[in-house]
């Protein structure tokens, strides 16, 4: 039982926040319809409430501390930004450069989100799971890839 | 037809080379994602996933559902050998487990836990059988009243399970089923929430969804904890594996307990194997003659909870196969699987595709036996995939989910939501949300929506319609009765601070 929780009240007034502007875009954007024949708008209307309402909540039972303040664990921020980008990477190389450079990119950024890597193990590794991603992939499972290809 | 003939035409279904191929190859890769610490069953089944997509609806299912019971059997070897529960399921099997193999008798708990695994399963799947059928029928009186509510119930029931705070989990619900409604309006076309970007336009990929959220974001979360050091192989060579008298004595009860309490919480939506092993383990304790032993190497503290998790992974298939509605994050997914399949999933299932319906049933037993024959003389190759360390399983992990991703609509965009909900998710984890109950929004919100809406067109626009039918009625009081005890701890500690 620690002090009042804050991240929970910042993240209740943000989803507040968030379920109005979902419940404003949907009333305005989408017919609303009626009751009896309800149009695209009237659900999402009623759920951005709703969401706005239990945004609303939790930012009040953790202000008056109904909820015992749970610990927040650590952020391991080295490993959220270098996964996500190795994510990106692959994206964007998959269809303009093909498929080695894209596993090349994920396996090779990715493996510095642990504090171990080093250029040996991680260039070793690249090369064993292209190679894998190689025969499941492309030879086994015979899905349409472009296996190399220069963009410029 | 009767029941012999439904039996055998799933037998026969199951037994083709074909489908007994991809159930190898479900139960195989699922102990496989079971084994590796940080992959639950929903990760291994979104990475999987797109594996199946050139296969038959049938034996894509199979494959499928041996995945989900695959990662039971094998998620128990890393919280025996290493205290690190393999899947969520398993984490109570590490109370005992872990002491087992501290005194030298990791490979009995293997193997016992291998034995209770498949009786669990064996109960599960008899229920299965017997039951399905039976509440199918009944289900083909339902209205669009009483799947909105049921499916309602599955929602409230999802959210106030799983631990921590109930409004955290119903935000989750609303999100998931917020992020369900992007794409075409089913009744008028409309496009919702694309923003003008064509790749929404048919809505947010379930693949991408449940591959970030449980896939990236686990990954990221795992990174630097789990660590595959100090086993000893020799600890579970076959000969170390050999129970003694008084394990097999203390093991049955227990193991039937198991069973009929992971049967039990397995059909009731918003449960399923954890909690179903969190009960037996807490019931077996409350029974035990000496419950101190507990927590030091108990054989009954293993056999109770991994009895329990596999009989709950057989009738969770119960509400999903019989009504279409399913009652946790997972059946949430195969559920999904079985609609991207071309299959409408619903009391009309067993009558319209038996052979689909029984085959599959069927081969769970196939697939339960298969487990217990790969996992005997296989535990030592499991035990030596738990020594690869982490940090060259994660960029494998990541490249089986960017490719896999990819292959489904060869979509270079589907991979970047997989990017976003992996951020997305992990910020949630970090903040204490849960992230199941959002892809069981996203899952059904859709469904209630239409279910609500053409409720609304029958009955004219009177609400009443959902208290009017009385199983609606019924439905909707318990889904009522949930939310308030899920409410109460809150209300309570307010009179007690206000006081």
């Amino acid at each position: 039982m620690s002090d009042r929780s804050y991240p929970d009240i910042i993240a209740g007034v943000i989803i507040a926040v968030f379920g109005t502007i979902v419940a404003v875009y949907a009333a305005t954007h989408y017919n609303i319809g009626t009751v009896r024949r309800m149009g695209p708008g009237m659900f999402p209307t009623a759920l951005g409430v709703i969401i706005g309402v239990l945004g609303v909540l939790l930012t009040l039972t953790a202000a008056l501390r109904m909820i015992p303040a749970e610990r927040i664990p650590e952020i391991n921020w080295r490993a959220a930004v270098l996964v996500l980008t190795s994510v990106v990477l692959f994206s964007v190389l998959i269809n303009t450069a093909g498929l080695f450079p894209a596993v090349i990119a994920v396996v090779a950024t990715s493996a510095y989100a642990d504090k171990g890597a080093t250029v040996k193990t991680t260039v070793i590794l690249s090369a064993i799971l292209s190679v894998l991603a190689f025969l499941i992939f492309k030879f086994a499972l015979g899905m349409n890839f472009k296996l190399m290809e220069w963009p410029f | 037809m009767s029941y012999l003939d439904n039996v055998l035409l799933g037998l026969e279904t199951a037994l083709s080379w074909y489908n007994l191929l991809w159930c190898f190859v479900g139960v195989f890769l699922g102990t496989l994602l079971g084994v590796i610490p940080g992959i639950g069953v929903l990760a291994a089944i979104s990475m999987l996933f797109p594996l199946t997509f050139q296969l038959e609806p049938t034996a894509a299912l199979i494959m499928l559902a041996g995945i989900w019971y695959g990662t039971s059997y094998g998620g128990n070897t890393a919280s025996i050998l290493l205290n690190v529960p393999g899947s969520p399921s398993n984490a109570i099997t590490c109370l005992d487990g872990y002491p087992m193999t501290k005194q030298g008798r990791g490979g009995i708990a293997l193997l016992m836990t291998t034995v209770a695994s498949f009786v669990g399963g064996s109960v599960g799947i008899i229920l299965l059988m017997a039951f399905a059928g039976t509440i199918s029928a009944y289900a083909l009186n339902f209205s669009s009243a009483e799947y909105f509510s049921l499916m309602l119930l599955g929602l409230v029931a999802a959210s106030n399970i799983s631990n921590g705070s109930i409004v955290k989990s119903l935000i989750m619900v609303a999100l998931g089923v917020l992020f369900g409604l992007v794409g075409s309006d089913i009744y008028t076309g409309a496009r919702r929430f694309d923003f003008g970007v064509l790749d929404l336009a048919d809505g947010i990929n379930l693949i991408a969804l449940a591959m970030g959220l449980f896939g990236v974001s686990e990954v990221i979360a795992s990174i630097g904890k789990v660590n595959g050091k100090d086993v000893d192989p020799k600890s579970v060579s076959l000969s170390a594996m050999k129970p003694t008298r008084d394990d097999m004595r203390r093991s049955w009860m227990p193991m039937v307990r198991g069973s009929s309490i992971g049967s039990f919480f397995g059909t009731l939506p918003g449960t399923g194997p954890s909690i179903a092993a969190f009960m037996a383990y807490a019931i077996e304790k409350r029974v035990a003659k000496q419950p101190e032993r507990f927590g030091k190497g108990a054989i009954e503290g293993i056999m109770a909870p991994e009895s329990a998790n596999n009989a709950a992974d057989q009738t969770s298939f119960i509400p999903t196969l019989a009504l279409g509605i399913p009652g946790s994050a997972t059946m949430a997914l195969m559920l999904g699987a079985l609609m991207i399949h071309g299959i409408a999933p619903g009391p009309q299932l067993m009558t319209e595709q038996p052979s689909l319906f029984w085959g599959l049933v069927m081969s769970f037993w196939i697939g339960n036996v298969l487990l217990v024959i790969l996992n005997v003389p296989l535990i030592g190759v499991w035990v030596r995939l738990l020594m690869v360390p982490y940090n060259w399983l994660f960029p494998a992990v990541l490249m089986f989910i960017c490719i896999g991703t990819y292959s489904v609509n060869n979509s270079a965009f589907d991979v970047l939501l997989v990017m976003a909900f992996g951020g997305l998710g992990y910020a949630l984890r970090v903040l204490g949300f849960p992230p199941a109950p959002m892809l069981l929004g996203f899952v059904l919100g859709p469904m209630m929506e239409e279910h609500f809406r053409r409720a609304m067109l029958l009955s004219r626009g009177d609400f009443a319609t959902f208290i009017d039918r009385p199983i609606s009625a019924v439905v909707l009081g318990f889904t009522l009765l949930i939310l308030l005890w899920g409410f109460k701890p809150m209300l309570m500690r307010k009179r007690s601070t206000s006081a």
